[in-house]
């Protein structure tokens, strides 16, 4: 999935003075699904620091990522200047003042029908309900990487954490989700069904009696399906 | 349309020579005057892409790795200006992008090969009848290699085997791209499907030679440009065929077939091989295609191993006629790797990733189902302008996966699933489910080479 964004740097390069955030924007949203886009200023000497950091996070089960159960997608992306040596871009070339980290996530927010107050959510209180889960699952990841951005508070104080992450979003303008309300956990298990049910067909296909087909299907079947 | 410089394009890109015989010697040059000694002496002898008077005894190619360019001196500014995946270290490349792990993984590779020590590659052909010349050129070469210091890391012998056969049993190298300027004679099916339904377009050249434009109208340009012009981009890859396992697997797999559609009615046990042949790859093993002909006359539905159509007919497509894949299953391997216009919008995705083949197989063919122990497979050779973009879509993204063709991830049943699990469909009514096959193909080398032009290379060899 790719996350279009305005290019909110050119918030910077207006501000030039430095003083102000990027505009805090409401990120895109689609039945449960969302995108959230992080861009926070990274104090110029800790770039180099950074960027390598990242480049050893852990992959695959072994990343920060892998503990966040509602994200499909997320990066981080150290974006060091602004590239002026394309066919029609702008004179005088506009400058970054500081270089930035891109973090990109999409995710899907839980069915919580049993949650009787709809504002109550985690949907409904996104993105702060995802920024309180970064620093409840992964505090020590964050604090590596955010730790590296000018004014970033740390995890000791939620809301000062969550609030310094809210006020660097900013608006995603389009995203694409395939599965508005599937989550993470509903497509591995899909995936897994999928599997299972490919080595019924494969391995039952020569049935030719309908009720020896169904006899087999009715034993082997319930070890897929999660019980209701 | 500017015309092909082919007095100084390498003669391997745009012709298939046909050679029955080859040698590809893996050199390293450990120290860079030695490198350019030795390029500069053999540049002489290198074949071009201009017109042949009269075939040659043999021909001689060159090809330069990364590690080959910085040993040889190319500079920074020229190495930082050629694609990551030619610099990338292939042993961290391939098992991420081309799937080569468990059997295939790097560690199994053959010694040498695709590690920073491999530096220059010499491909010698002979041709028909001429052993001795061949011979003697390879002694050449490695002569000249030793003399001017090289290390030969790693030599690899080729040679056709009858009717034009790789060790599986199909006659192979059709289907290639008919480029735009190219000097290989092509017909109806090659290029680009039109959208009149009936006739077909050249592709650009630039898709396959650095210098011309490409399908997007790009060329080279920057710092790497001296280099880059009139050269490609090429695959080797070493891959280990377990033929006695794939046929076994293959009669059982038909066998199942024929019960699975009520076939095992009318065909015999042969004749259910040659179409489940047929339909794991989309060709008969005689090279015909069974888009053009789902079924063969009694007395060609056996024994398509002992010869080879002449000129296959390439002039067919899949969209609209079967897009279903009833006749040509969607995930046979030939529909994976050049998928025409079954993707949509005309064959539009398709234009951008083609490859140009010069593989050869290696090893002594095997008759029957008794294993003799010995290796044999394909040297797999492809020419593109973009490894990325031509041939890794198509083995990461068409071969090694099938959310393309709207088949989860089913692999190319030909390749083998060396998860050992998943299935292969063969579509129709009743479907049939086939066995993916595990370890069929094993991956026991592979390189990542640039193919200069001669200019390229005299200037690569001046001091």
């Amino acid at each position: 999935m790719r996350t279009v964004k305005r290019l909110a740097v050119l918030h910077d390069v207006a501000r030039t003075v430095g003083a102000a955030w990027p505009t805090r924007g409401g990120g895109s949203r689609s039945g449960r699904s969302y995108a959230v886009t992080l861009l926070t200023p990274v104090r110029p000497e800790s770039a180099h620091d950074l960027a390598a950091h990242l480049r050893g996070l852990g992959r695959g089960e072994d990343s920060p990522l892998a503990k966040l159960p509602y994200v499909h997608f997320a990066r981080w992306l150290v974006i060091e200047q602004l590239k002026t040596d394309w066919p029609g871009a702008p004179v005088p070339p506009p400058r970054l003042q500081s270089p930035y980290l891109l973090f990109t996530v999409s995710l899907t927010a839980p069915d919580e029908e049993h949650v009787r107050r709809r504002e109550d959510r985690y949907v409904e209180r996104l993105p702060e309900s995802f920024l309180h889960e970064l620093r409840s699952r992964i505090p020590s990841d964050v604090d590596a990487i955010w730790g590296h951005c000018v004014g970033y508070p740390g995890t000791g104080d939620a809301e000062a954490f969550v609030h310094y992450l809210a006020q660097s979003q900013i608006e995603t303008a389009l995203f694409h989700v395939g599965y508005p309300d599937v989550t993470v956990d509903e497509v591995r298990r899909a995936l897994r069904l999928r599997e299972q049910l490919i080595d019924f067909a494969r391995d039952h296909q020569d049935e030719r009696d309908p009720s020896r087909l169904q006899q087999a299907y009715l034993q082997e079947s319930p070890t897929w399906l999660p019980s209701s | 349309m500017a015309s092909l410089e082919l007095n100084d394009i390498q003669g391997n890109i745009l012709r298939g020579y046909g050679f029955p015989h080859a040698a590809y010697l893996f050199l390293r040059a450990d120290d860079q005057a030695g490198g350019r000694a030795f390029l500069a002496e053999t540049v002489g002898d290198v074949t071009d892409a201009g017109h042949w008077e009269e075939r040659p005894a043999t021909t001689t190619n060159l090809a330069l790795t990364c590690a080959g360019l910085r040993a040889l001196g190319a500079g920074d500014p020229v190495l930082a200006a050629l694609p990551d995946a030619f610099c990338e270290p292939i042993r961290e490349r391939a098992p991420r992008v081309l799937d080569d792990t468990g059997e295939s993984a790097p560690e199994k590779w053959d010694e040498g090969i695709g590690t920073d020590a491999s530096h220059i590659l010499v491909m010698i052909n002979g041709s028909e009848g001429n052993e001795q010349p061949f011979a003697d050129a390879v002694a050449g070469a490695i002569d000249r290699a030793r003399r001017h210091g090289l290390t030969l890391i790693h030599r690899q012998d080729a040679h056709a085997l009858d009717n034009r056969r790789e060790h599986f049993g199909w006659a192979d190298g059709f289907g290639q791209p008919a480029i735009e300027g190219g000097i290989d004679r092509s017909g109806p099916g090659q290029g680009i499907p039109q959208d009149d339904g009936i006739t077909w377009r050249d592709l650009k050249p630039g898709e396959f030679v650095l210098g011309y434009p490409d399908e997007d109208g790009q060329t080279v340009s920057g710092p790497a440009a001296w280099l880059l012009r009139n050269g490609t981009f090429m695959v080797y890859r070493k891959l280990r065929q377990d033929v006695v396992l794939f046929r076994r697997q293959l009669y059982e797999e038909a066998a199942r077939y024929g019960r699975t559609t009520g076939l095992d009615a009318t065909l015999d046990g042969d004749q259910l091989y040659e179409l489940m042949a047929a339909k794991v790859v989309g060709r008969w093993r005689d090279g015909l295609a069974i888009e053009l002909a789902d079924r063969r006359s009694e007395d060609e539905s056996r024994k398509l191993g002992d010869h080879a159509q002449d000129d296959p007919d390439n002039d067919f497509r899949y969209h609209d006629d079967d897009g279903p894949g009833f006749r040509c299953p969607k995930g046979a391997h030939i529909r994976r790797t050049n998928p025409r216009d079954a993707l949509g919008w005309g064959g539009r995705m398709v234009t951008r990733h083609r490859i140009i083949r010069r593989g050869m197989p290696y090893g002594e063919y095997l008759e029957g189902l008794q294993d003799d122990g010995h290796d044999r497979g394909l040297i797999f050779i492809c020419f593109n302008a973009d490894f990325e973009r031509q041939f890794e879509v198509i083995q990461a993204q068409w071969c090694n996966d099938g959310n393309a063709f709207h088949l989860g991830d089913d692999k190319d049943y030909l390749l083998g699933d060396n998860r050992g699990t998943g299935k292969a469909t063969i579509q129709g009514d009743p479907p049939h489910f086939a066995r993916a096959q595990p370890l069929i193909v094993l991956t026991r080398g592979c390189e990542y080479l640039f193919v200069p032009g001669l200019s390229a290379l005299r200037q690569l060899a001046a001091a």
